[in-house]
């Protein structure tokens, strides 16, 4: 804890840390000191004057800002001296803004107006004056930046340095200074990725989105904070509706949405979304009730588990889906109909991580998420394209730097989390696996490993035997690079950034280099394909796991689990869902919620001949996908905006979902709830919340991890790491990324 | 002219100085100055042109008094002490605000009148005039119709060329 200060603001006393700004100060005792170019989690510059306050004993005002608190300090934050400075600034700010707040987009949110009302300034106090004519850029579909309302404030070009490209800056000096990109080109020319961080800072109405235009003002507005689905990283997202729907999403408490997150999410309102249930009727799928869909559903699911046995029945549900109804997909096909054929669609990517982890720790502690990877004094990146995959991970880092981490990265191209590479290992591409090795001996032969960890850690060093001794010829980075990374990974709170997509071998590495270290808390951050690619894990939706996680094969796990449900639970190990989709498996009615596993699954042509075979296949989904297309029944499926509920973090915390838009369509967990009632197991649930109480009571009884377990490494001879790069733009193989703007603006901007 | 010398105009000084400023110092860093500057500079500009409105006065009051409160730097409120300096000038700023330079630097405003006790009618400043405003009739023996040289004020601007040209100095700033 820093020592603290005492200081008085406005005549109450207040205690902060030694550090803070007197602005902190005056916040810790509710006094809001007004601010334009301040904006928290940004560096202050104290340029815009307007948090201008007297100090006892102090000539001139001073930026409260950037000011910081010494002991016994006088603060006066609204005497008419300062009134009258910020009055002042304000009433110039007019001169040059362009602004109409009757047509205004921003109006009703936007700072100088409310400033303005505040101080009474007067908007007409100075004649208009503008050295530089005002530019409208509008070139992109999405963000419309018209720099006669810039009131010059620089938080925009902050944000973008701090978590965009720096594509935003001051250009020219003096009377002529401006906030523009390169040239003044549109934003869509100039490396711009259009995470919009800069229209969540703009205080006014500088910098909009393109598609709120005309849809509504800002006081008419319902936000609904929820969890952006576009992939693993699930970053909080709150969308704000009107009377059409939702209007714009903006960051939540995380202060960061890459552009899938602000503005992906108009698939929702796509119009060939399904809306009703569909089944199969002499060669066409027609609209039906949902009662007929539902009980069609169970009663073809359990006539062919009569008849063919409790194995011939499978589920495939998608790694996106809210808790929920993952952990209710589990128990239908465990409970209800007594298989452990049931299966998440996250399996392909995330699998060898999981069973790497699972193996090691026995449980998941040892997972943690991006806010982790923020605080730590060390990060180390493994693998090629992971900042462009996940933008989430690149803020993170570069936040990390910003408080001083180091920063690692091992990629065999110069990507985005390479440029921020403190030690940059760069192998031959393939031959990332040779350089780990020489991490792992590095670390050892340097003496840099936890010796009391290990000593508790089972299979060591029996495990570092097969590690191979690391010379520049084989990995193409020199031996001192590496035992300069090896220095600098083995102090402080590290963070290992993973693709979850890693292959075994990688996986056994990171594993072990995490150990060595004596890390074994939050620790590995995996990158996610999948929103909900943890959940599923925990909840059950694999077919090894069951809620906790606790393994199928586990005969207590399975005792108690069948307590808790009060049934039967199947022994016989499930079939994974690439057992379920390969020719000659003995399923023959398959339940795929949420998952389109002939776009997303590999060897396509194969997927579709064996579903096509399938006696009846359900799909559920938002649109009518490929797979769809093959179903004998179809159901609707909700977005992640239209659900309550929550998502699960890598780390285990829930990421509250809550409903942005409603929906006809009923909620995920509800469907099956349905089915799984129609197939005689009763589930009564009146909403998300009661499902979600049952499973964290569940989770919550799982046992505590062993004394971890040294990874077995397989020899370095023997594999490949593929390099797996796929930019901002070309979205992830989900039907529903494809309906919206971004696919548009992929084929416009230019890489 | 050695006695308007002494007199300096207090709206052109300023106007210098704040452009030298903004071409030099100025960083933009801060709200103030890049707007305020620009601002003063405008007024200034109006003063000069007879074009001031009467409010223009308490502007750059305000402008001289507020940047020296908000200014970041010392350059910043170095300028904005030079206006409150040269606005003390209250006399030579109401001048202008009445479309009188006192020391004839502002062209706009600056007047000529052609002493008729001394012009010799000899036409030249006539001839160099380039905007037409200097009206009279040549010197002619024995002739009594001819009208004295008089400037038009409406026609003149201010830009002094007929006052060098005159063999007698007989032009000279009201």
């Amino acid at each position: 804890m820093a020592e603290e200060v005492v200081l008085r603001v406005d005549g109450r006393e207040a205690a902060v840390p030694a550090g803070s700004t007197i602005l902190q100060a005056a916040e810790a005792v509710d006094i809001a000191i007004p601010r334009l170019c301040y904006f928290p989690g940004l560096p202050a510059t104290g340029s815009c004057r307007l948090c201008l306050v007297e100090v006892e004993g102090q000539g001139d005002l001073v930026p409260s800002c950037t000011q910081r608190v010494r002991p016994g300090m006088e603060i006066r934050t609204d005497t008419e001296r300062v009134r009258d400075a910020r009055r002042f600034v304000l009433e110039l700010l007019w001169s040059t803004h362009t602004g109409d707040c009757t047509a205004c987009e921003k109006s009703g949110a936007c700072d100088l107006q409310r400033y303005t009302y505040e101080f009474g300034a007067h908007k007409d106090r100075f004649s208009p004056e503008r050295a530089v004519p005002p530019v409208v850029d509008s070139a992109s579909p999405l963000i419309e930046r018209d720099s006669g309302l810039c009131i010059l404030c620089g938080r925009c070009v902050q944000a973008c340095h701090e978590q965009g490209h720096g594509v935003l800056d001051f250009m020219r000096r003096g009377m002529a200074m401006a906030v523009t990109t390169a040239l003044d080109r549109p934003l869509s020319e100039v490396g711009c990725d259009f995470c919009g961080s800069c229209i969540a800072v703009c205080p006014v109405g500088a910098l909009v989105e393109k598609d709120r235009k005309g849809q509504g003002r800002e006081w008419e507005f319902i936000s609904a904070e929820t969890r952006c689905g576009f992939c693993g990283s699930g970053c909080d997202q709150v969308l704000d509706s009107a009377g059409n729907g939702i209007v714009r999403a903006r960051p939540g408490d995380g202060g960061y949405l890459c552009a899938r997150g602000k503005f992906g999410w108009d698939f929702l309102r796509a119009e060939d979304r399904l809306r009703a249930p569909l089944i199969r009727k002499q060669g066409e799928l027609v609209e039906v009730t949902w009662e007929e869909a539902v009980g069609h559903v169970a009663q073809r699911l359990s006539s062919l588990r009569q008849a063919r046995g409790p194995g011939a029945v499978g589920g495939l549900a998608g790694g996106h889906l809210p808790s929920e109804a993952q952990y209710l997909f589990g128990r239908l096909f465990r409970a209800a109909l007594g298989t452990n054929n049931v299966d998440s669609t996250a399996r392909p990517a995330t699998g060898a991580l999981v069973s790497a982890v699972v193996a090691a720790f026995g449980n998941l502690a040892a997972v943690g998420e991006a806010a982790d990877m923020e605080r730590a004094e060390v990060v180390l990146v493994l693998g090629s394209g992971l900042g462009e995959s996940y933008p989430r991970a690149r803020v993170a880092a570069k936040r990390a730097r910003a408080h001083g981490a180091k920063v690692v990265v091992l990629s065999s191209v110069d990507d985005e989390l390479a440029a921020l590479a403190d030690v940059r290992l760069r192998p031959e591409p393939g031959r990332e696996v040779f350089v780990l090795d020489g991490l792992i001996r590095a670390i050892v032969d340097l003496g840099l490993h936890d010796q009391a960890g290990l000593a508790r850690c089972r299979d060591f060093p029996a495990g570092l035997a097969s590690v191979e001794a690391y010379d520049a010829d084989s990995g193409g980075v020199p031996v001192e690079t590496v035992a300069e990374a090896a220095r600098v990974w083995a102090a402080g709170r590290g963070a290992l950034v993973v693709g979850a997509d890693a292959l075994a071998p990688l996986a056994a590495r990171a594993i072990a280099l995490l150990l060595l270290t004596g890390r074994t808390e939050r620790a590995l951050l995996p990158l996610d394909p999948f929103a909900n690619a943890w959940g599923s894990v925990a909840l059950g939706t694999w077919s090894e796991f069951l809620p906790g996680p606790r393994l199928v094969a586990d005969r207590a796990a399975r005792a108690e689990l069948a307590r808790a449900w009060d049934t039967q639970l199947p022994e016989e190990p499930g079939a994974t869902g690439p057992e379920m989709l390969r020719h000659g498996s003995s399923i023959a009615g398959l339940y795929v919620m949420g998952a389109d596993p002939v776009r997303g699954f590999p060897g396509a042509g194969k997927v579709r001949q064996r579903l096509t075979a399938l006696e009846f296949l359900v799909v559920q989904d938002l649109f009518l996908t490929e797979t769809a297309r093959l179903a004998h029944v179809v159901l609707p499926l909700p977005g992640l905006a239209e659900e309550e509920g929550a998502l699960w973090g890598p780390g285990g915390e829930p990421r509250r979902l809550s409903r942005a838009v409603p929906t006809p369509v009923p909620a995920s967990w509800e469907v099956v709830a349905r089915i799984s009632d129609a197939l005689g197991v009763r589930l009564p649930y009146r909403s998300a919340g009661d499902v979600q109480a049952e499973y964290q009571g569940l989770s919550a009884g799982v046992p505590p991890g062993r004394e971890p377990r040294f990874p077995k490494i397989p020899s370095a001879k023997t594999v490949a790491v593929p390099t797996t790069t796929f930019p901002m733009f070309s979205l992830p193989e989900e039907p529903w990324t494809h309906r919206s703007r971004l696919a548009q603006l992929a084929t416009e901007v230019k890489p | 002219m050695t006695a308007e010398a002494c007199v300096e105009c207090g709206p052109a000084r300023t106007a210098t100085i704040l452009q030298e400023f903004a071409a030099d110092g100025l960083c933009g860093r801060c709200l103030p100055c890049p707007i305020g500057v620009g601002q003063a500079l405008a007024i200034l500009g109006r003063l000069r042109h007879g074009a001031a409105q009467p409010e223009d006065l308490a502007r750059l009051a305000l402008i001289a008094g507020s940047l020296l409160e908000t200014a970041r730097c010392r350059r910043g409120k170095e300028a904005a002490q030079a206006l409150a300096d040269s606005l003390r000038d209250e006399i030579g700023y109401a001048a202008h605000l009445g479309g009188r330079c006192p020391a004839g630097s502002c062209p706009e405003l600056r007047l000529f009148r052609v002493r008729a006790e001394r012009c010799t009618m000899c036409d030249r400043c006539h001839d160099v005039c380039p905007r037409g405003a200097i009206r009279g009739d040549p010197f002619v023996s024995y002739r009594s119709d001819n009208r004295p040289y008089v400037i038009l004020e409406k026609k003149c601007d201010g830009c002094g060329l007929c006052v060098p040209v005159c063999p007698v100095e007989a032009i000279e700033p009201v």
